[in-house]
């Protein structure tokens, strides 16, 4: 199911997101002597990201991890319906280099760890067998966080995972459907020339 | 081109400060700021995370010392690559910079205490450094004309350590959990207080000091106007005016004035005084710097009864703050000085606390939303001689100005003292009820508590300071710096009050001696 179906269904009821631009542009037509702002719609809700950093199983991987750490609830999505993953590849693209590594070598790591324990890629085990691999999510807080470089991926991709989530439209308009203070709005600098 | 009678260097608290006064006298003034002026109706407007191109995570790499930075306000910040300094690898510095009219006035956190003589007098209390060449006595009437400027609201409470002053009185009713804190910290005999803030909507030069400035014809306000060097005549050595370059055309151009202010920030001053090799007969212009160092949420504490999801009215919300307790009379064993904290109650842990994910975190999250009390430490910083800046010739900015090198490294008592506010902070969480979830003593890097302080300090020695007691240069009598780099100790107090009290002290000043025609 693509994200904007599961978005949709989500939702459940018609609203203003959910309607097409020009629908919008129809309501709010200018009168003529007015100069018009023309709505548009921003890219990933009209089309789908192309991933480009990581192979095939470390993308799956990812996207596994994504629906283990935060999974869809009944009221809201999670990771994979709000396209976490996704998000992802693009900002690792353009992020230094060495965060790139961390992530490859932590998605490598949960690949092979799967295969030794369960001779299954990471994306086909299931929550509870995922659980040992993830053991280092449950360690106590530290302000330095670990040494280990697997549970500093894993430390980072919880964090990355879940701010993708929270700050994606899809998340943002079911919390907004459903009458939730928050979240999303913020006041936004331009460019001061 | 008209001359002016002063050019000042800077919009900020000192330099907005300084026009105010000056101008009201009638003194005609010149102001350069490096950035454009913001048109609040223009320059902000309120999006949608998802809106922005990196959602909210920022362009990776494009603040790497700014940890203030989000994809919001991420154009209010001075572009690290157009203004590049440098420091040691092994000695990190965060220099945060914002380049506007207005300066840092636009995003200050309005905190506004005042300095004592623990301060102002630290040496003949503990022997360490130098004392500053004023009293608190010699300020006070200074602050009390900067509190109403600023709106400063706050509780009067005869503390020594942060002397009352003139203010809006905050008769706010405290929340429950944070009654039961005070009620904790009284029982140890720590010190609690309101936080005192500058109030209304916003608290900036831009609005509070420039209007005036302006309403006299008396100042005229250039941006964009990158100050290269401050000029001296050849026969005089008297300061004659500065060259700028227009930060978009970079074309070149000269200001003349008959006294010169520099108020362009900690730091950035100093590299102006030092790339124009001027006021330095003493050798330690660029020299003592210090900050104040932060234990960022040294403790993250839940309130018990709060949990369930919706904490009932009147437990949680509202905050306060300790001032400096330690060393005032007692004296402890591993470091001298002091520091403070701020506290507050309410909003909700981050996830990062709990060693948890997928289904049982997300019940965690919500089981503990609105819980949270929270302690930042704010502790001095020993002024040191060997904490410097210098110009680093090999790097320029975008405008060929030659960059600052910066040395600043914490020592042991900086790092007991963080250890002590640690401790201190767990217990006084412990006797007010509230659950421990994560603590720590990790000072942020230097710098990043945005107080950076010295540099160009004041004395009545003209061989080991730069500045006298009314931050006129020793070397050049018509050249002033009037900003924080003129503080000789920093407290635990954030500072911007103590600037525009010192920077309405010099331009009365300056106005005396240009009446009687001194400078």
């Amino acid at each position: 199911m693509k994200r904007r179906s599961v978005l949709r269904s989500l939702l459940a009821l018609p609203s203003i997101a959910a309607l097409p631009a020009e629908a919008v542009a129809q309501e709010a037509r200018p009168a003529a002597s007015e100069t018009p702002n023309t709505a548009t719609t921003g890219a990933d809700a009209s089309s789908d990201p192309l991933v480009r950093m990581f192979d095939k199983a470390q993308f799956s991987a990812l996207r596994k991890l994504g629906e283990i750490l935060m999974p869809a609830s009944k009221e809201t999505p999670g990771a994979v319906e709000a396209g976490a993953a996704e998000f992802l590849d693009f900002l690792l693209g353009v992020s230094p280099a060495d965060r790139l590594t961390l992530y490859k070598s932590g998605l490598d790591r949960l690949n092979s760890e799967a295969q030794q324990r369960y001779h299954q890629p990471f994306a086909e085990i299931t929550a509870a067998q995922a659980d040992p691999i993830l053991a280092p999510l449950h360690a106590p807080w530290s302000y330095r966080g670990p040494t280990d470089t697997f549970a500093k991926f894993l430390l980072a991709a919880k964090s990355d995972l879940m701010e993708a989530t929270v700050n994606s439209r899809e998340y943002i308009a079911v919390a907004a459907q459903r009458g939730r203070r928050g979240g999303g709005v913020g006041q936004y600098w331009y460019p001061i020339e | 081109m008209p001359d002016h009678d002063i050019l000042i260097i800077g919009s900020g608290a000192s330099g907005g400060m300084t026009a105010r006064e000056l101008t009201k006298r009638g003194i005609k003034c010149l102001m350069l700021d490096a950035g454009p002026a913001v048109d609040f109706e223009r320059d902000r407007g309120t999006k949608k995370v998802f809106e922005l191109p990196y959602k909210g995570f920022g362009r990776p790499g494009r603040f790497p010392h700014v940890t203030q930075a989000n994809e919001f306000n991420a154009n209010v910040w001075a572009d690290e690559k157009k203004n590049p300094y440098t420091y040691d690898p092994s000695s990190p510095y965060y220099w945060v910079r914002v380049r506007l009219v207005g300066g840092k006035t636009l995003v200050w956190g309005r905190a506004s205490w005042r300095l004592s003589d623990f301060e102002f007098k630290g040496k003949d209390h503990d022997g360490f450094g130098d004392n500053w060449p004023i009293s608190y006595r010699d300020l006070a009437p200074y602050y009390d004309r900067a509190e109403p400027l600023l709106r400063v609201s706050g509780r009067k409470e005869g503390f020594r350590q942060i002397p009352d002053g003139i203010f809006l009185e905050d008769n706010s009713t405290d929340s429950e959990s944070i009654q039961r804190f005070l009620a904790a910290a009284k029982a140890k005999n720590v010190p609690t207080t309101k936080p005192r803030r500058a109030t209304g909507s916003l608290a900036s030069s831009v609005n509070l000091l420039l209007p005036d400035a302006l309403a006299t014809g008396n100042l005229e306000i250039v941006s964009n106007a990158v100050v290269r060097e401050i000029t001296t005549d050849k026969n005089t050595g008297l300061a004659n005016g500065a060259h700028f370059i227009d930060r978009v055309s970079k074309r070149e151009f000269h200001a003349k004035a008959r006294v010169v202010a520099v108020g362009a920030s900690a730091l950035e001053s100093s590299r102006l005084l030092l790339n124009s090799g001027i006021a330095n007969s003493s050798g330690v212009l660029g020299h003592y710097v210090f900050d104040q160092f932060y234990v960022k949420n040294v403790v993250t504490a839940i309130v018990p009864e709060a949990r369930g999801g919706q904490p009932r009215r009147g437990l949680m919300g509202g905050g306060g703050y300790i001032p400096r307790f330690r060393n005032l009379d007692t004296k402890e064993k591993n470091f001298i000085r002091g520091y403070a904290y701020d506290f507050g109650s309410g909003g909700s842990p981050s996830a990062q606390y709990f060693p948890l994910y997928g289904e049982a975190l997300q019940k965690e999250l919500a089981a503990t939303a609105g819980t949270q009390f929270s302690m930042t430490t704010m502790g001095e910083v020993l002024p040191r001689y060997e904490n410097h800046v210098s110009i680093d010739k090999n790097v320029k900015d975008e405008w060929g100005i030659p960059a600052l090198h910066i040395q600043h490294k914490y020592t042991d008592n900086e790092f007991n003292m963080a250890k002590d506010s640690m401790n201190t902070a767990e217990e006084l969480c412990h006797a007010a009820g509230f659950e421990v979830l994560a603590k720590h003593w990790e000072m942020v890097p230097p710098g990043e508590s945005i107080h950076e302080l010295g540099s160009c300090r004041m004395g009545d020695n003209k061989k080991t300071s730069v500045l006298n007691q009314y931050n006129q240069t020793h070397d050049i009598k018509n050249l002033f710096v009037v900003d924080g780099s003129a503080f000789v100790t920093g407290g635990s107090q954030n500072p911007t009050l103590t600037i525009s009290a010192l920077a309405i002290r010099a331009s009365e000043y300056m106005a005396e001696q240009m009446r009687k025609g001194d400078i």
